[in-house]
């Protein structure tokens, strides 16, 4: 194993920081370049990361670079795989694969580079990855999904998702603590975690899931349906693409979601009051205006009677990671969840149904302008026909768990709390 | 050289089915009803269409209350149709031209007028006393469902000479023979042999899956029939090799399966759950509704096929389909009430796409590259339309249009002495949509089905094929791949042909060269790739084929090149309401 030198540390210490630093930039809500990541360590890539990678010499010549910051004030911890290359490698890598190069030196002989995106190196270590603990790995056919400042995603022998993270705000990553619990409990409508990928400290670095990619998100779905009404027109419930027995399913999914949620981590008692902090503080990144408005919008939140519970909730269901396969919805979640969100089942279902809201209005103000006016309407007739459908499911689910209100009335209260701070 | 018949036994799972209504299809002698001389004075549009097999509904003498599936004599040819001795003549000149062709029977019920119910009805204590099923009162088998819940409130009738009820599953004027009784398994067996003796290739079995009861159970399906299916496929297996059965049972792929036994029950069962999906796909514009029940089909066992359909002479059945999908679909395609008959839509093909030529293209196309053996139903070709002011199933049961002229050239009979009124109205009325004008115009449906069939043949993988259906994230475009390895023997020579015009006076040469790259190679795994538009939007699409990464992409229809297949991403647009069919070598 390649020993760790002063000399080398200084000089990934130079050439990271930068990098890092640009990658938090682009992952900052805020912008602020004021801040700056700081090399807190650097590993040998065996010695870092839990497995059993045998003699592969590859290894011997990444590093793991720890790197602590903060973005948007938050603390985090950004781990970088660095390789380096010598001679020929580090010229190609410096001439024909800059993207993945960090830095190199005047004549390219030596160069750093970022092993999760340089390919060679990238699926030998997602290989690696992969078969430390799925041992049935059986070859190289690696696929990139996607890689960005958060990390990547690799299809391993098509059967495998390996997800690495790059950004760590929390020692463990909350997101797998949740998606492990479910799938214990025999929540399947969601796509299997295999294994985490953790470092000596137990921390993840990744995870392997399943690789279910026969889906479709409930993005490209809903634009179908809403495609077909904008085109027609008239009572949404008599168009071809009318999309509320999806809805509906895609309500009981988040309902035993919800269900199984509980079974896990607890059921407790609804806090109204710390929901409405959580409210009327993720108002306000729309400015003190939005934040007022919020907590007037939740007055009438401190007056309910049957709260419902208090559960750990999803805290990130979105258009893209709910997706319907021919086995129905799943939930397509990589664990990228940082920090674990406490508070009414309603917040995530308010949540989605505000995005969806939200992209049917999109989808209709993108048509011709003397056809918005018209969308906008078939939009919101839309959106009331496929909310009512999905709550028709998340309610036949979740009422005996007594998750939430039981009072129509009441429930309507914490939908529209809820629903603020997402618009 | 006229195509000739195949040698291969398993000829039925590369060909393509025609569905014949005799009595609509052509009058030879002027009666007004067509016959089995007039089904033989057209098997040269019917070869020159490019179909292998002819389906032939019931021709047995029939009183006609439900079509001729309401038998009255199992070993007379009806005399409307002709003579045995037609049906005689009609196989061979069908198979002169390398067509075979199959016969509707109806093995669990007999029309009341059949002189064994007659006989059996007569008293308790006749010869066929336990012919049919009778009880003293209605109550057994309650569990069993009613299938013409709109016309039937019971499975029992009562009749007043045995002074008891009688057992139907079907309408009541079909009482329901009594297979626990070993002589009615011999009659059938009997009737069977009597038909394949005079050359028939093989039996579309009616209503399996009714053929025993039993108490505490829905009577479908039942061990019991399935063993009666394996006894009648071994006696055919041992006498009449080549022949099929092609099984009609309106069930989930799960137990449809069950039909095919272990390779030793029916050659061929219908995709019924398929069908109302496709058409469900293309109105909802996304494919969930077809891969869904992709995904519940079964493997088939060695040597079966699926039969795939888009219409026939029946309702457009949705009985295979949830509550919420049926009230979708009588929404979007049986607006009047006169369409709605039994738990289905009684349409024909083009109105129920509003005579869309782009939809009707697509849904072939599938139909055709689809995992089955396609069965097309006549006059669909021509895309004729249906008379829902028509009684029960009739509305898709009009005469074939043939020409411009009198009766559409079906008959020379009087008009009002006709079967059934041809369609007169300005859309669909043989004016204008008829097997003459279709011929003539190069960009006819009809050409276009031909030349579809034309190339479906040259690719064998259509009918041999495993299917794989690609993740695509635009749920409006479906693409699977069907890919098999060619046995020595089962690969397709190059060869050309003569075939004569639909007016039989004059031939064409037709080719069908191969693609040497192709289909000549042997042992090489062919792919074809079907890719769909179900949007009547364009639609982008991206295909992962990093398995085929390198290899080319040609689209069938036009041999056209296509972009090589470089980093397994494939990017591709279609049309709306379009496909494309490639090869991938």
């Amino acid at each position: 194993m390649a020993r760790i030198t002063k000399t080398l540390v200084a000089a990934i210490d130079q050439a990271v920081v930068p990098y890092a630093t640009k990658l938090f930039l682009s992952n900052s809500e805020s912008g602020d370049s004021a801040n700056e990541f700081k090399l807190a360590s650097v590993n040998s890539f065996p010695s870092f990361v839990k497995g059993d990678f045998g003699n592969d010499a590859l290894f011997d010549s990444i590093y793991v670079a720890t790197l602590q910051g903060s973005i948007d004030e938050v603390e985090t911890t950004c781990t970088l795989l660095v390789g380096k290359a010598t001679g020929d490698l580090a010229f190609d890598i410096a001439q024909n694969n800059q993207d993945s190069l960090i830095s190199s030196d005047s004549s390219d002989a030596l160069a750093f580079f970022d092993a999760t995106l340089y390919g060679p190196t990238l699926s030998r270590i997602v290989y690696s990855l992969a078969k430390a603990s799925v041992p049935e790995v059986s070859n190289y056919a690696i696929k990139n999904v996607e890689t960005n400042h958060l990390g990547s995603a690799f299809i391993v022998d098509g059967k495998y998702r390996v997800v690495f993270y790059r950004f760590n705000t929390v020692s463990q990553r909350n997101g797998l603590d949740l998606i492990f619990a479910l799938d214990e409990l025999g929540f399947n409508n969601m796509v299997a975690p295999l294994a985490r990928i953790q470092d000596h400290d137990s921390n993840d670095l990744g995870a392997i899931f399943d690789c279910t990619d026969s889906g479709m998100s409930l993005r490209s779905l809903a634009l179908t349906s809403l495609r077909d009404l904008f085109d027609l027109g008239g009572d949404p419930s008599k168009a071809g693409g009318d999309f509320s027995e999806e809805s509906k399913r895609l309500g009981e999914m988040i309902g035993k979601l919800h269900s199984a949620a509980g079974e896990a981590f607890g059921v407790f008692p609804g806090e109204p009051k710390e929901w409405i902090e959580d409210i009327v503080s993720r108002s306000g990144h729309r400015g003190s205006k939005a934040s007022k408005a919020a907590a007037n919008r939740c007055e009438q939140l401190k007056l309910i009677e049957n709260p419902g519970a208090n559960i750990r909730v999803h805290g990130n269901l979105n258009l893209g990671n709910l997706v319907r396969s021919e086995m129905g919805w799943f939930l397509d979640d990589d664990g990228e969840t940082k920090t674990a969100v406490w508070s009414s089942p309603i917040r995530d279902v308010s949540e989605l149904l505000a995005k969806l809201e939200e992209m049917a209005q999109n989808a209709a103000s993108e048509r011709f302008e003397d056809e918005a006016e018209r969308a906008a309407i078939l939009a919101k007739a839309w959106v009331s026909r496929n909310r009512e459908a999905f709550l028709e499911g998340y309610l036949q689910v979740v009422e005996s768990a007594d998750l939430v209100p039981p009072d129509a009335l009441e429930l309507e209260v914490l939908l529209n709390s809820f629903g603020i701070a997402t618009l | 050289m006229a195509r000739s018949l195949s040698e291969n036994p398993r000829w039925y799972q590369t060909a393509v089915f025609y569905e014949v209504f005799i009595r609509g299809f052509f009058d030879s002698n002027g009666d007004g009803i067509g016959d089995l001389r007039g089904l033989i004075d057209k098997l040269d549009y019917l070869e020159w269409l490019g179909v292998d097999c002819l389906w032939l509904l019931p021709f047995y003498s029939s009183p006609m209350r439900d079509g001729g599936y309401d038998i009255g004599n199992y070993e007379e040819v009806d005399a409307a149709y002709g003579a045995r001795e037609d049906l005689i003549k009609l196989v061979d000149e069908a198979h002169a031209r390398g067509i075979r062709i199959i016969a509707d029977l109806v093995m669990n019920h007999t029309s009341d007028q059949h002189l064994w119910f007659q006989e059996s009805r007569s008293s308790r204590d006749n010869p066929k006393a336990d012919w049919y099923i009778w009880r003293d009162d209605d109550s057994r088998w309650s569990e069993a469902r009613i299938i013409f819940t709109d016309v039937e409130q019971s499975n029992w009738a009562w009749d007043s000479e045995r002074q008891q009820y009688y057992w139907h599953r079907f309408y009541s004027h079909q009482p329901d023979l009594n297979y626990e009784n070993p002589e009615v398994v011999e009659a059938m067996l009997s009737i069977v042999k009597l038909w394949l003796d005079t050359g028939l290739d093989g039996f579309r079995l009616d209503a399996v899956p009714y053929l025993y009861q039993r108490d505490g159970t829905s009577g479908e399906n039942l061990p019991e029939t399935h063993a009666f299916l394996r006894r009648l496929r071994s006696e055919i297996d041992a006498r009449y090799p080549g022949r099929v059965l092609l099984a009609e049972a309106n069930q989930w792929p799960t137990d449809l399966v069950d039909y095919f036994g272990a390779s030793d029950e029916c050659h061929m069962c219908f995709h019924f759950p398929l069908m109302p999906r496709m058409f469900m796909a293309v109105r909802r514009e996304q494919r969930l509704p077809i891969t869904e029940i992709l995904a519940q089909t079964p493997e088939l066992p060695d040597g079966c096929q699926w039969g795939l359909f888009l219409r026939n002479h029946d309702e457009l059945t949705l009985e295979m389909v949830s509550d919420e999908d049926r009230d979708f679909m009588y929404a979007e395609y049986g607006a009047d009430p006169r369409m709605k008959r039994h738990l289905g839509i009684s349409r024909r093909l083009a109105p129920l796409v509003e005579n869309s030529r782009p939809l009707a293209e697509l849904l072939h196309a599938m139909l055709f590259s689809l995992p089955g053996s396609p069965v097309l139903y006549y006059g669909d070709e021509l895309m004729m339309g249906d008379n829902v002011y028509l009684g029960d199933r009739d509305a898709v049961r009009t005469p074939m249009q043939w020409t411009p002229d009198r009766n559409g050239g079906f008959s020379r009979a009087d008009f009002a002495q006709l079967y059934l009124p041809p369609l007169m109205d300005p859309v669909y009325g043989y004016q204008a949509v008829n097997v003459e004008a279709g011929y003539r115009d190069q960009g006819s449906f009809l050409h276009w089905v031909q030349k579809m069939l034309s190339v479906r043949r040259r690719h064998e993988v259509f009918g041999l094929g495993s299917i794989e259906v690609l993740p695509v994230d635009n749920p409006s475009v479906l693409a699977f791949i069907r890919s098999y390895y060619p046995e020595t023997s089962q690969v397709v020579k190059e060869s050309e042909y003569l075939v004569a015009n639909p007016d039989g006076d004059e031939s064409t040469k037709l080719s069908t060269s191969l693609d040497s790259r192709e289909d000549l190679n042997e042992g090489e795994e062919r792919c074809v790739l079907c890719v769909f538009n179900l949007s009547r939007f364009a639609q982008p699409a991206s295909l992962d084929l990093s398995r085929f990464k390198e290899r080319q992409v040609t689209e069938l229809l036009g041999r056209v090149p296509f972009p090589d297949i470089e980093d397994g991403d494939y990017r591709i647009t279609v049309g709306p309401h379009g496909f494309y069919w490639f090869s991938i070598t």
